[in-house]
């Protein structure tokens, strides 16, 4: 990933207000640059909150339909112009580089200065350039807005290991805190967390059952997780991207706290303690509720094992779960979504039937771009997990 | 995936190596022997010896290494067989903060073969898996291995001593591909003639 924090101009700037932030949001037209990125793209703010809880970070996220690729930008306002600078990349491939872009006074820039700004088609023009990996930007670009971004349906885009895998060169590891902090700007409104159990039963997230070059840096440690204690583990071994492996309550507490996240799918590993991992649930969602932040945290049951061992809790009744089992075991736990393979199809009839006793369906883990079209246009799911995050939003919030 | 492929291969070439060994020596005029190589001397791991970001550790990465080695040697220059041993990698101890020590080595467990030149000098090639261990001392003691699939590479000069022992100096390279742990040997080896037909 290029850098692009030390930005001069961008220094100078000042924050855009919430109105200039939500009218800016949308679907535009590339007027140019249409052969890297497609004819359309979506773009949408999210945020991220730094480790003191007060300072917001603001990023503007465009999600392309070609090669899943998408741009991160920061920006502010210098004089009547907006300017925002970041990257580019293409997750499907090692293109990426430095982009930088402007709303000029004139094209979009004087109007998103009034109260209330009455946007539509082409009155915000972005035009701006992209260039390969650390190189100066040198290729024209331009986007015009065309439509407001899809809200008709509530749906949530669900990031694979808490965001994203390490796999698809990521700027940040897979299951890490700053992969939950990052995941908002590749366009996720939840977060798949894998979870296993340390010796000193700690529940934290990883997802291979191999501490291994994959996940983690070299150490001189090897073996399963679970041989190991937290305090061992913190001290020893970090991953991929030098972050320390995270107890599941750090990540909910980045979640909740940092992010705009609002649905967290806890993916049990091994055979979890769920009474342990109840309690944590309950207590990260009674605060939640109790700052009024829309934020649910569904244990996530994969086996008949687990699903037996979800049945001895006390109140699993209304513990806020995800069955991947068949739509009975659903019923039997309560749970409150089902989440059948993709690769079962749209299931039309059975999704309604869910819809009808009050649940909801998320469909796992779908990355081609061909059915995740299909499943939007012609599905009736309330959400996709997914590795390509980026894809999903834009077939999504281009809806009409 | 990769592993069961891996497998598969590794099979495939034991049959072949065993069944070419087999049939080498024209039937009934030939003298086979079992060979056994007994060694100890010194390693040192010359892949990046990882230890985590943040500690201050003092790295160690030279130690022991020993092999045993059986190779079914008929009467011609190629011979075939199975190699194990012992093979420390590296070891940290943490230079600040609470006690802190890491041993990692390696048992390989490898199909060999070996070709010999002038009587003196062998060739040896191998691949296999190594049973790659950990041995924590923090807060407890951790002993715990993985198994990794690898490769080694040696050779060896040979001084007979007697009709059915020797002596060797023995380089040897062994490289724990998955694990991405790589080392070289120097070893003195005994070299015994134990059963012959």
């Amino acid at each position: 990933m290029p850098e692009t924090s030390n930005d001069v101009l961008l220094s100078e700037t000042r924050r855009f207000t919430p109105t200039m932030r939500s009218s800016i949001e949308g679907v535009y037209r590339v007027l140019e640059g249409n052969d890297v990125f497609g004819d359309i793209v979506a773009m949408k703010w999210s945020y991220s909150v730094a480790e003191n809880l007060t300072d917001t970070t603001f990023a503007l996220s465009v999600f392309s339909g070609r090669d899943v690729g998408y741009f991160v930008l920061q920006g502010g306002t210098l004089d009547s112009v907006f300017i925002f600078r970041g990257y580019w990349r293409k997750m499907v491939n090692t293109e990426t580089g430095i982009a930088q872009f402007a709303i000029g006074s004139k094209n979009g820039g004087r109007r998103l200065f009034q109260v209330t700004p009455v946007i539509g088609k082409d009155s915000i023009v972005f035009t701006g350039s992209f260039g390969s990996g650390q190189g100066l930007p040198d290729r024209q670009v331009a986007f015009a807005y065309e439509r407001p971004l899809y809200k008709a349906k509530r749906f949530e885009i669900l990031g694979h290991r808490c965001g994203g895998r390490t796999s698809d060169m990521l700027p940040v590891s897979e299951n890490s805190v700053a992969m939950v902090l990052f995941s908002p700007q590749l366009g996720l409104t939840g977060i798949e967390v894998d979870v296993r159990i340390t010796k000193d039963g700690v529940p934290i997230l990883y997802h291979d059952n191999q501490i291994n070059l994959r996940e983690t840096q070299k150490s001189g440690l090897v073996g399963t997780i679970e041989e190991y204690t937290y305090a061992q583990l913190q001290a020893f071994v970090r991953l991929i991207h030098g972050e320390r492996i995270p107890t599941l309550q750090e990540a909910l507490h980045a979640a909740l706290y940092r992010t705009p996240t609002r649905f967290v799918y806890v993916d049990n590993k091994n055979s979890s303690n769920l009474a342990l991992e109840r309690s944590i649930q309950k207590a990260y969602m009674d605060t939640a509720a109790a700052l009024g932040r829309e934020f649910e945290i569904l244990i996530g049951i994969p086996t008949e094992d687990l699903l037996n061992q979800f049945l001895t809790l006390p109140d699993y009744a209304s513990a806020p779960s995800l069955c991947e089992l068949s739509m009975d075991d659903t019923r039997k736990m309560g749970a409150i979504v089902w989440a059948p393979r993709w690769t079962e199809g749209t299931q039309l009839s059975n999704v309604a039937t869910m819809h009808a006793e009050g649940r909801r369906v998320v469909t796992w883990t779908l990355d081609v771009a061909g059915y995740v079209q299909e499943y939007l246009a012609q599905g009736d799911f309330d959400g996709i997990l997914t590795n390509y995050s980026p894809m999903v939003a834009f077939y999504h919030y281009t809806r009409q | 995936m990769y592993r069961r492929i891996s497998l598969r291969i590794l099979c495939i070439a034991c049959g072949f190596l065993v069944t070419a060994g087999l049939h080498a020596g024209a039937p009934g005029d030939s003298t086979f022997k079992l060979v056994a190589y007994v060694g100890g001397g010194l390693s040192r791991y010359i892949s990046v010896a990882g230890t985590p970001s943040g500690m201050s550790a003092d790295v160690s990465k030279t130690g022991p290494a020993v092999t045993f080695r059986v190779m079914w040697r008929p009467e011609h220059l190629l011979s075939v067989g199975l190699e194990t041993g012992w093979t420390k990698l590296y070891s940290y101890k943490s230079t600040s903060g609470p006690a802190a020590q890491v041993y990692y080595s390696q048992v390989p467990l490898y199909f060999v073969w070996c070709m010999r030149f002038w009587n003196e000098l062998n060739i040896f090639g191998g691949f296999g898996y190594s049973r790659v261990n950990t041995n924590l001392d923090f807060e407890g003691n951790v002993n715990i291995g993985t198994w990794s699939m690898g490769w080694v590479a040696a050779c060896s000069y040979e001084q007979p001593l007697s009709k059915t022992m020797g002596i060797a100096a023995e380089l040897k390279y062994i490289n724990a591909v998955e694990s991405q742990d790589g080392a070289i040997t120097l070893q003195v080896q005994f070299v015994w003639n134990f059963y012959e037909w």
